[in-house]
């Protein structure tokens, strides 16, 4: 159990790339609508997340400086200010989605609707940001969030023709409905899904929460190396679940009683239970994390004192605008609009974001002054070259598909 | 007064051949001020220069030095352009940077400067009034 | 002075003729005192007559990776100089007037001094 503990920040971490509330309702749709076709995308993403988290962190443990003040010391104020405006956006939208999410799963699990809930969740996403010690948080919200591994049994236990989940796999353009270029806009959305900044920004941040240093450099590796497949593998879990019970009766992924279906179908009530509790964690767990990395990114950026490992007194403007971000984020909510749909947009922000996020990153991994030996060696660099062109297609593709196909519809 | 005159050091010399060089955009703006408790300051957002003045010539007597490291409201005119006036530069005095590296350390504690007037602000009239916000979390 | 008054500003030669833009300002550390830092001295400016800014460390020998990174931004700023700060003779609000013609050094540590006889330095 105690190893499963020293990996909770990287599980935590991938929970809120790859299984939010938008993840969620993505995978679901992308899996009744194109059957496993996506499933190579998720996988692309999951190498290119490992990569550069495993860079972020070593540069966080190494030279103890996180990811959004390397980006501001290698952008300048200007192209950094960019960047921020850019991230807070996202990390705005995202936070906003969580606690609708969070919302959501009290409204599943309750049977009464979700607006009562979020004063609730505001709420209690504030008093663990506010009191709680960072490891209780990430160990709690980590493992609870683990409890989706029941997607992964439910689709054993709906025994599906493993033939044709592998065909739509591997031949993609078997079971297209729709629009090539809806294809291509959701496969650019999962990527830039899997890549989100906020990822890097919570993990290396982390990673000087934890006071790692240079000796932890395997525990920061097995973070990253077991966090973010398993958060890679729930994803494409849930894509096929609703691949196998929602494609061939063309059901339309419009809440989450819908994406929950096949997990019921398969275990009944006592598999819903640990479906509702895991996206309960997974959404709550994901809610700290884009709050934290609000707080993060703007204290960073302004070179302010910031860290749950501080008292919040000693870190008083970090706290107050993680206060802020919460009650703007509930003022949206309030407003009524979907809060899922309003993380779609988030994606044109990603445009910005991914390449002034990344490609410091890199940079920095190489610098002597920050790493000293530590430096990045010849396949970290190759790799990360190959993803960093990438990410650049992916930022430019990413406003164009968005308007051209409606965001995919 | 000294007037301009070819460079006195070998050429090579310039190029920072022994890393004695400290490049300022590169190496000391925007990076992270750290006090003697490892407790963030602020960001490096300017550096005034003493020994040389705009519009006057230059004196080659003495090379210029680093008086201070201005933060605060410093970034704005490096953003958006224009000057700030010399009544509002927040100040660090050269004479408190501890050692230059990744990082600025100043030898001071961050609540004994000018500089952080405004964390100290929050902190008092609005942290501190919420429970919990001076004890360590649990 | 700020820093700021001399970055990104433009620098004329002693017969009239443009060398660029001032994109960082080179110093140097004095001996080390016992428990602070040594004075840091100006002695030289970091002229592109790109006024392209680089904030990443490859264009002058300090960086070396990626590969494929380093070389396409050496490439960028192959053009960029030191310029020694003896030259200069005054400092305005929109430009810096040297007093002598300026050596070619180039910024890259890697690259070496041209020859004085190919134009590049005046006789001392």
């Amino acid at each position: 159990m105690k190893k499963l503990f020293a990996v909770a920040l990287g599980i935590l971490t991938a929970i809120g790339g790859f299984v939010d509330i938008g993840d969620l309702v993505t995978n679901a749709v992308v899996g009744s609508r194109f059957g496993m076709g996506l499933a190579w995308v998720v996988l692309i993403g999951i190498v290119g997340i490992c990569v550069y988290a495993d860079m972020s962190g070593r540069v966080a443990a190494v030279s103890g400086r996180a990811t959004f003040e390397v980006i501001r010391e290698r952008l300048g104020p200007r192209a950094g200010l960019a960047n921020l405006t850019a991230s807070f956006l996202i990390n705005l939208l995202t936070l906003t989605a969580e606690i609708g999410g969070i919302a959501l799963a009290l409204q599943l699990a309750a049977g009464v609707g979700p607006g009562m809930w979020i004063p609730v969740a505001l709420f209690a996403v504030w008093i663990v940001v506010w009191r709680t010690k960072f490891s209780i948080m990430e160990n709690v919200a980590g493992l609870l969030g683990l409890c989706l591994i029941v997607f992964v049994v439910a689709l054993f236990l709906l025994n599906p023709d493993w033939g044709t989940l592998a065909t739509q796999a591997v031949q993609p353009w078997t079971e297209t409905s729709g629009h090539p270029l809806s294809y291509w806009y959701f496969a650019v959305a999962l990527f830039g899904a899997a890549m989100t900044p906020y990822e890097v920004f919570f993990f290396s941040s982390g990673a000087v929460e934890e006071g790692w240093t240079a000796k932890d450099l395997s525990t920061e590796r097995a973070n990253v190396f077991i966090g973010f497949p398993l958060g890679g593998i729930l994803s494409i879990a849930i894509a096929a679940c609703a691949s196998v019970v929602l494609l061939p009766k063309a059901i339309e992924v419009t809440s989450l009683s819908q994406i929950v279906l096949p997990v019921a179908e398969a275990g009944g009530q006592l598999a819903l239970a640990f479906a509702i509790v895991g996206i309960l964690a997974a959404t709550f767990g994901a809610a700290l994390e884009t709050t934290l990395s609000s707080g993060y990114t703007l204290a960073q950026f302004f070179g302010w004192s910031w860290g749950k490992f501080r008292r919040p007194a000693q870190a008083a403007r970090f706290h107050l605008s993680m206060i802020i971000c919460l009650l703007i984020g509930g003022g949206i909510l309030a407003t009524g609009v979907d809060p899922v749909a309003v993380t779609e947009i988030s994606v044109v922000f990603s445009a910005v974001a991914l390449p002034l996020t990344y490609f410091p990153i890199l940079v920095v991994a190489n610098d002597p002054e920050y790493m000293g030996d530590a430096v990045n060696g010849r396949l970290r660099n190759g790799l990360a070259v190959v993803f960093l062109a990438v990410i650049l297609v992916a930022a430019v593709a990413a406003i164009p598909l968005l308007i051209i196909t409606g965001m995919g519809s | 007064m000294r007037r301009a005159r070819t460079p006195q050091h070998p050429l090579g010399w310039y190029q920072d051949p022994d890393g004695r060089g400290v490049d300022a955009r590169l190496h000391l703006l925007d990076r992270q001020m750290l006090d003697r408790a490892d407790v963030p300051i602020s960001t490096v957002d300017d550096i005034e220069i003493d020994g040389v003045e705009v519009g006057e010539a230059v004196d080659h007597e003495r090379p210029p030095v680093v008086a201070a490291i201005l933060v605060g409201a410093a970034v704005l005119p490096r953003v958006f352009g224009g000057s700030m006036p010399r009544s509002r530069w927040d100040r660090i005095e050269w004479r408190h940077v501890r050692r230059l590296g990744t990082v600025v350390r100043i030898d001071a504690a961050a609540d004994d400067l000018d500089a952080t007037w405004l964390e100290r602000w929050i902190r008092d009239r609005v942290i501190a009034r919420i429970p919990g916000g001076r004890h360590a979390p649990e | 002075m700020l820093l700021s008054e001399l970055l990104d500003t433009a620098v004329i030669d002693v017969d009239g003729e443009r060398l660029g833009t001032i994109v960082d300002v080179r110093f140097r550390r004095g001996p080390r005192h016992r428990d602070h830092e040594g004075d840091l001295e100006l002695i030289a400016l970091i002229v592109s007559p790109h006024s392209r800014q680089s904030m990443y460390g490859y264009e002058r020998g300090r960086v070396n990776g990626p590969a494929v990174v380093a070389r396409v931004i050496e490439w960028l700023h192959r053009r960029s100089r030191l310029i020694p700060w003896e030259c200069v003779q005054r400092v305005d609000d929109d430009a810096v007037v040297l007093g002598v013609r300026a050596p070619q050094i180039p910024l890259n540590v890697r690259r070496g001094i041209p020859d004085p006889a190919h134009g590049g330095t005046p006789a001392a």
